[in-house]
């Protein structure tokens, strides 16, 4: 007899709408005129807003299915919601550009829905099977997605470098996971949690198997030393890419790292409190210093990104209900600045080509003050400076990192975001105090910026800005929802 | 008192101002013009609301005023609380009569980005006034740190030549000196299960913490008082400023880092604070002299007078650790006559710098004859960077000679060789610049002050000669609240004297609220961990 699978769906009818709908974009796509493919992006739109719909409906179920695979709480619910207002975010600010960056193809959005789920997926995982399916679903499409634009050489050598470090950090994972399978008998969190719990030592097998986890994700979510792919395909994507790879795919690892961490080795603080606290520091210190002698403005954020990785894994050093909090406060603060400096960076065309160094952003304050202010305000939130609510994000990590009593760690961690303050000013340096080589009207960027873009760069600039005013607006009362 | 909230008003009114600027639109050269008026304006309206401040403050009591608590972070307890006690009473003056005055001096020479520069003020007042009022260390903190932006920008877009390197090296300076203070802030969220500046005045800290919290706040205090070996930013800064940004440096944002030895260094960690006076004699004693001594070879005005003010507030922390009530009313008192005096010094400097465009000593001379208006004013400012009496530097530099008198009468020695010091550097500037034959051609045309520049320099010229021969109401707001700061150090002191020997002091440990449990994530986290 075979068993009634449907109950089992409807806990995953968000993921069930979005794979479907991937595929009627799929269906409208290859019957479509080159011409006409705007009407795609409208409906990939569509598709984002009904599945949020789907999980706003549903909200506050507990519930698990697939055999424990798959489990819906409201924090996944929450992150879940996250992870799609970014992904719609970075489209709706990017999806003008496409013919720009030679990427208007139909299975771009078909790539990104999928990414979606894959994300949605790891951020649902109970088991290490869907974890390693999610993780993968959204790798996969990522691949792909980087190399896009087929015909420039950059997009395919970053798609390709990509691929083969990503297909590494995948091997690793399975490796990770047949020795938890074969020490506990079980790939599901709570039945390894349930074993691991009555040794008091963790065997040399399973720390060996949390290592290569952590590697695996730790590479998906680029934190030292396992970055290395990081600055080579922020740059080498097409930008509307790269600002998709830099937002929601970090949430989902983030959740994946929590759920993993925090179910499976639960009652083994000491085996991962130095190790992540190594990982943290050293993300965070690779991100300072190596961007100093940056000169690309991509390549910036990507060491950027590396260390505000380091700096919400530092929330992890006190795993309790308001630690969690603090981590996707961070997380989420991150993931708005990020969008920000994005839309920022693709309003700033110059005869239709992107800027790309930092000297090009000379003068920008006259030319496009509108948009440097922006860009500044993001920047010295990245920095953490306050008022802004990059300030905030950083306080909430140290706050857990302090009660943990990690303060060696802190001290490095600050000293790190001193450190990457200076590349920061150096981009508003440009912007605000040198003088364009040629006079004051060399500078001359498009004045054709898509609405859409702007409207993205505006919004996140007054989210960062006024957080000051309410910053529970993304505490989520997580801790609550999660058991 | 009332029930308007006059202090959040007084900080939130730039910004307001601010808002208004920002949606102005119109030609480049109206704009301008609309762009001083409104910054004027606003700033001028925040100068009279304070003074409402000092009307309705109540001298008698040493309680924090006008104070509005809010709920804000929850998640570290907390709270928009602001509130005023004598001291900050001062300083909020401080910097609300010196913004306009920077505002009106650079009414003709800042032409470029008028309404930029307009805005980087406005905010900046914003954020001295706010630092000065906040009760909550975060919100301290906010402020304390909001302020490098307007002024990495004022000195990064309208300084000189190496603005650039200058802007750079004050912001990674100041922040790294205020990064460990927050690492220090959280720090203290777990000891007292809060941020609240008061809670953790009446707590007590283990003598070690102290000690660790003491040097975080120490190290970021230090860099922005300047003290010696960290002041090496200052004469940078103050040299590519430009004048007004330089006036707002040396008049209020200096100050800060003294204010916070007063707020938090002496009475929240005492143990440590007497731990370490010594430390700051000698740091205070070698700045004194040994920044006196540069001071004398300097060539650029500008970096003079930023050295003298390196050696003036190395007299301030010097007498903030006497512990006395003279050695600390005099600090208080020479930080506000430091503001006034080193502002109204670099406005000097940049009256002549707008005509001739050079700082150099060298190329003046003589303009005594040229300009008398002038000459009458520079001299009343150098006299009062002197500590002569009859003006307020004297008054600060005697209070805090006293307190060294009773301290140890060689340390007292230092600080006055440092005092002779700077009588020397600043009466020897004067005489080159002022006196002198008038023997170079492009100086025989400078024209003395100017309507708007008589504006700017008569009520410091007023300020200053007023509380030098009365200086009395300025101490007597502030004496209160000295002498409370001083005695929750003094309890912070017998407490641990009486934990050593417990048979010693018995009475006053009724004073002293009973330590309370402490407040730990890593306690609480026992129950919820997942």
């Amino acid at each position: 007899m075979t068993p009634n699978l449907l109950p089992e769906f409807i806990h995953g009818m968000p993921e069930v709408i979005l794979v479907l709908w991937a595929l009627v974009i799929l269906m409208v796509g290859v019957f479509q005129k080159r011409s006409e493919r705007e009407g795609i992006y409208y409906i990939t739109f569509v598709g984002i807003g009904l599945t949020l719909f789907m999980i706003y409906s549903s909200f506050g179920n507990y519930a698990y299915s697939f055999n424990e695979m798959f489990k819906v709480t409201p924090f996944t619910q929450v992150m879940k919601g996250v992870v799609l207002t970014a992904v719609g975010a970075v489209f709706y600010m990017t999806f003008k550009h496409f013919p720009r960056e030679q990427m208007n193809r139909f299975e771009y959005p078909v790539l990104a829905l999928i990414s979606t789920v894959g994300m949605m997926i790891m951020i649902s995982a109970n088991d290490l099977i869907s974890a390693f399916l999610g993780l993968e679903m959204q790798s996969l499409c990522l691949y792909i997605m980087v190399s896009i634009s087929r015909d420039r050489p950059a997009s395919n050598e970053a798609g390709v470098k990509y691929f083969v470090l990503g297909a590494l950090a995948t091997a690793f994972f399975l490796f990770g996971s047949s020795y938890l399978y074969g020490f506990t008998g079980t790939t599901e969190f709570n039945g390894m949690a349930a074993v691991l719990a009555n040794t008091s030592e963790v065997p040399v097998p399973i720390g060996v198997a949390f290592m290569m986890i952590l590697i695996a994700v730790g590479f998906k979510v680029s934190l030292a030393p396992f970055h290395m792919w990081t600055p080579d395909v922020y740059e080498g994507a097409p930008t509307p890419v790269t600002a998709f790879l830099a937002a929601a795919p970090k949430i989902a690892g983030f959740v994946l790292l929590l759920n993993f961490v925090a179910t499976v080795f639960t009652s083994h603080g000491s085996l991962w409190t130095p190790v992540l606290s190594a990982l943290a520091i050293l993300s965070i210190l690779v991100g300072a210093f190596a961007a100093l002698f940056q000169r690309k403005l991509k390549r910036i954020l990507a060491y950027s990104s590396i260390s505000h990785m380091g700096f919400a894994l530092l929330g992890f050093l006190s795993l309790n209900a308001q630690g969690f909090e603090n981590i996707f406060n961070y997380l989420i603060i991150y993931v708005i600045m990020t969008i920000g400096a994005f839309a920022a960076l693709l309003t700033l065309r110059k005869r239709g080509q992107l800027l790309e160094n930092i000297e090009d952003l000379t003068g920008l304050s006259k030319d496009a003050p509108l948009i440097a202010l922006c860009m500044t305000v993001l920047l010295f939130s990245l920095a953490g400076v306050p008022p802004f609510a990059g300030f905030f994000a950083k306080l909430s990590v140290i706050q857990n990192a302090v009660s943990g009593e990690h303060y060696l760690a802190v001290v490095l961690a600050v000293l790190g975001s001193v450190v990457s303050a200076g590349y920061y000013l150096r981009v508003i340096k440009a912007m605000y105090f040198d003088e364009p080589v040629g006079g004051e009207h060399t500078m001359a960027v498009d004045k054709t910026i898509p609405m859409q873009t702007k409207l993205v760069l505006v919004m996140s600039t007054f989210l960062v800005t006024f957080y000051v005013l309410m910053p529970h607006l993304f505490t989520l009362e997580i801790g609550a929802y999660l058991r | 008192m009332t029930t308007v909230p006059l202090l959040s008003i007084i900080i939130f009114l730039p910004l307001f101002g601010v808002g208004f600027l920002l949606f102005m639109r119109g030609d480049e050269a109206i704009l301008a013009r609309n762009a001083r008026s409104v910054g004027l304006l606003t700033s001028l309206v925040t100068f009279f609301l304070s003074l409402l401040l000092v009307v309705s403050f109540d001298t008698k009591t040493s309680d924090y005023q006008f104070v509005e608590k809010v709920r804000w972070i929850s998640s570290l307890n907390s709270y928009y609380h602001v509130g005023i006690d004598g001291i900050s009473l001062l300083f909020v003056i401080l910097s609300t009569f010196l913004t306009p005055l920077a505002i009106l001096a650079s009414w003709k020479s800042i032409t470029r980005r008028v309404r930029d520069y307009m805005i980087a003020f406005l905010v900046l007042e914003t954020m001295m006034i706010g630092m000065f009022c906040a009760l909550d260390f975060i919100l301290f903190y906010l402020f304390f740190e909001g302020v490098l932006i307007p002024m990495y920008l004022i000195i990064g877009i309208w300084g000189g030549v190496r603005r650039i390197y200058a802007s750079l090296k004050f912001f990674l300076y100041t922040f790294l000196g205020s990064v460990l203070m927050l690492v220090a802030i959280v720090a203290i969220f777990f000891q007292t299960g809060g941020t609240s500046i008061e809670e953790a005045t009446a707590y007590h800290f283990a003598r070690d913490m102290q000690m660790w919290l003491w040097v975080a706040f120490f190290v970021s205090f230090a860099v922005k008082v300047p003290m010696w070996p960290v002041h090496t930013w200052l004469p940078d800064a103050h040299v590519e400023a430009p004048t007004a940004g330089s006036v707002l440096l040396a008049g209020v944002l200096l100050k800060m880092g003294g204010y916070g030895f007063l707020r938090f260094s002496l009475p929240i960690f005492p143990e440590a604070s007497h731990y370490f006076a010594p430390l700051i004699f000698g740091l205070s004693i070698i700045a004194v002299i040994y920044t006196s001594l540069v001071a004398l070879v300097q060539k650029d005005m500008k970096k003079l007078i930023a050295y003298s003010s390196i050696a003036h507030m190395g007299i301030v922390t010097f007498g903030t650790f006497t512990f006395l009530q003279e050695g600390v009313q005099g600090a208080v008192f020479q930080m506000i006559s430091h503001g006034l005096v080193s502002a109204a010094l670099f406005l000097c400097v940049g009256v002549i710098y707008d005509r001739l465009h050079t700082r150099e000593i060298d190329r003046y001379g003589g303009l005594v004859e040229r300009m008398p208006y002038y000459a009458f004013g520079f001299m009343v400012f150098t006299f009062a960077s002197v500590g002569l009496p009859g003006t307020t530097g004297f008054v600060g530099e005697i209070l805090i000679l006293v307190a060294a008198f009773n301290i140890n009468g060689f340390l007292a020695l230092g600080i006055a060789t440092g005092m002779v010091l700077g009588a020397a550097y600043a009466l020897w500037l004067y005489r080159r610049v002022v006196f002198g034959a008038l023997t170079k051609d492009d100086l025989k045309k400078m024209m003395d002050l100017t309507r708007i520049e008589k504006m700017v320099l008569a009520p410091l010229v007023a300020a200053i000669v007023i509380f030098g021969v009365y200086p009395q109401p300025l101490l007597d707001i502030s004496d209160k609240s000295v002498a409370r700061l001083l005695a929750s150090y003094q309890r912070g002191i017998t407490y641990a004297k009486a934990k050593e020997s417990p048979s010693e002091v018995k009475i006053s440990l009724f004073e002293i609220s009973s330590e309370k449990p402490k407040k730990s994530f890593v306690e609480t986290s026992k129950k919820d961990t997942i």
